[in-house]
């Protein structure tokens, strides 16, 4: 806490902002206009921070992957052209942000788990009902594996779409993905 | 059946919990926006599915695109000269739109503060209270803090011991109880070690923040209650010193000699655990002075503008000690003030 000098409420001030239309509020954010970035942020800050966080399975990186993507957002809005939905478009943004983190932390050598996760036996009884086993499954996965089952099976994009976002072959991204249901059918207990 | 398995995964993801937005975060984006960084984000729309050899051709098209664009260089230096040249290769539209260029980062404002000491700071206790007051001048409690201040000697250096307890809402909505000591150097209020304990925070029942200085660095570490370990080390640019705690800024100004038109920039060091926190510059600016009334009785101050990188705040200094009495906040998102206030001094 910055007490005297730099402490602001941002969201919650925020609440207090009078209502703007979405067209309204990328028309001022794209100049830069703070209570823009700040409503936009208030509207769609803790979406986009799930993902990152989902994809990265690390609170620090998902926080400086929020805070790269508003930082970069008013110069990113003069290129978005309003065809599909804004919220898509930012997450479609985040995801990018997101991977791109992940290559360089793998670039810069910091440990990631191999794709051949050694898979054990089966553990009984099945924990797919137990939130914190199923968290830690997915965070277990190596970040290839965990991309493709958190843009196919939380944000729904078709294969197409997540080989597009990873440069992978669409084949590349069904098999990822078979290997990580596999990976987490087995972490989970859950029997074939 | 992977059928059935996937569905029932599908489920149990949904169903799990993702952090919040840390609601400080885009405050900290504007200000840094408004200091001129910038970022270019990967926005390239979804490519359509070409052929083989419409991907050949492409390449092959930009290829030479690329070659005459190189080559083009050339040909204007050896029309125009080097001048019209380099400026052939300027790029400065490309990325970032020209309305931007002049805000880029140019370091502090103002020159460095000058005259920062300890030694005319009075130890004693402060206390201080924050309220929000709205237009119709309705006041709304939000925190208070205590800063106890003494003199020791640390490593045969004549020191402030400052031990700063505050309590309030945060922005989440969660209250929180900070305690931070500090050891700042008698004669330059320059960093000798510093702790920070909040509880709670977010979801985290205490986080522990252990700083020092060493040359231009800034090392630590952060814990949490349930094990989470970080380490700190930033570089600190000498050209944003000097760098002070938060939890001295009340007191800073007491060596300082104050005048119309008097301008500085200091920066507030910030916990250092991820990139954007690590310090916040802050420029002052003496804008004129006016006779304050404050809880304690009417005092003839210095009024300061304070620009910490585009969050606007107005301060009142007293004239006889350089001691804060009052800061108030107006920030672009608030109706209202936020105001910070000595009751204790």
């Amino acid at each position: 806490m910055r007490v005297w000098y730099t402490t602001m409420r941002a969201i919650q001030l925020s609440s207090l902002m009078p209502a703007s239309s979405p067209a309204d509020l990328v028309a001022r954010a794209r100049t830069g206009d703070p209570d823009a970035l700040t409503a936009l942020y208030a509207t769609f800050g803790d979406s986009l921070m799930a993902l990152a966080f989902r994809l990265t399975a690390s609170r620090a990186d998902a926080e400086d992957v929020l805070h790269d993507v508003f930082l970069g957002l008013p110069e990113a809005l003069r290129r978005y052209e309003e065809r599909g939905s804004l919220e898509s478009w930012l997450k479609r943004i985040t995801a990018r942000v997101a991977l791109s983190r992940l290559r360089a932390r793998t670039r810069q050598g910091e440990i990631d788990l191999p794709d051949d996760l050694p898979l054990g036996e089966p553990s009984a009884p099945d924990r797919l009902a137990d939130f914190v086993a199923v968290r830690e499954a997915i965070e277990t996965l190596p970040h290839s594996l965990r991309t493709v089952v958190v843009l196919r099976e939380l944000e729904g994009y078709s294969h197409s779409e997540i080989a597009e976002l990873l440069g992978i072959s669409t084949n590349a991204s069904e098999v990822r993905l078979h290997r990580a249901i596999r990976a987490l059918r087995s972490l989970l207990g859950v029997k074939p | 059946m992977n059928d059935v398995f996937e569905n029932r995964l599908q489920t149990a993801m949904r169903s799990l919990s993702s952090p919040a937005a840390p609601p400080d975060l885009i405050a900290r984006v504007i200000a840094e926006r408004a200091a001129g960084k910038r970022i270019i984000l990967p926005t390239s729309t979804p490519s359509s599915r070409f052929s083989r050899v419409a991907r050949i051709g492409w390449v092959m098209a930009v290829a030479a695109a690329l070659a005459i664009v190189m080559a083009l260089p050339h040909a204007v230096r050896r029309m125009r000269g080097d001048a019209a040249a380099d400026s052939v290769s300027s790029s400065d539209d490309f990325f970032v739109s020209r309305a931007f260029a002049e805000q880029g980062a140019r370091g502090p404002a103002y020159p460095p503060l000058h005259g920062l000491t300890g030694v005319l700071i009075r130890p004693g206790r402060y206390q201080y209270r924050i309220r929000y007051v709205d237009s119709a001048g309705n006041a709304t409690p939000d925190g208070e803090g205590t800063i106890d201040i003494t003199r020791a000697t640390s490593g045969g250096t004549a020191t402030l011991r400052i031990a700063h307890v505050a309590s309030l809402t945060a922005d989440d909505g969660q209250r929180r109880t900070e305690a931070e000591s500090l050891v700042v150097a008698l004669a330059d209020l320059s960093v000798r070690s510093r702790v920070v304990h909040v509880r709670p925070y977010r979801r985290f029942s205490e986080i522990n923040i252990a700083q020092r200085i060493v040359s231009d660095s800034l090392l630590g570490q952060m814990t949490t209650d349930d094990g989470i370990h970080r380490s700190i080390a930033r570089r600190l640019p000498a050209n944003y010193g000097p760098f002070i705690p938060d939890a001295i800024a009340a007191m800073a100004l007491a060596g300082v000699r104050l005048a119309p038109d008097w301008r500085a920039s200091v920066s507030v060091l910030g916990w250092g655990v991820i990139a954007s926190d690590v310090y916040f510059p802050v420029s002052l600016r003496v804008v004129g002075d006016e006779r304050l009334t404050t809880p304690r009785g009417v005092f003839d101050c210095w009024k300061l503008a304070v620009d910490a990188r585009g969050i606007r705040r107005t301060e009142w200094v007293r004239k006889s000690d350089g001691l804060a009495l009052r800061v108030d906040g107006a920030p672009a998102t608030l109706r209202g003030i936020r105001r910070l206030e000595l009751t204790v001094f």
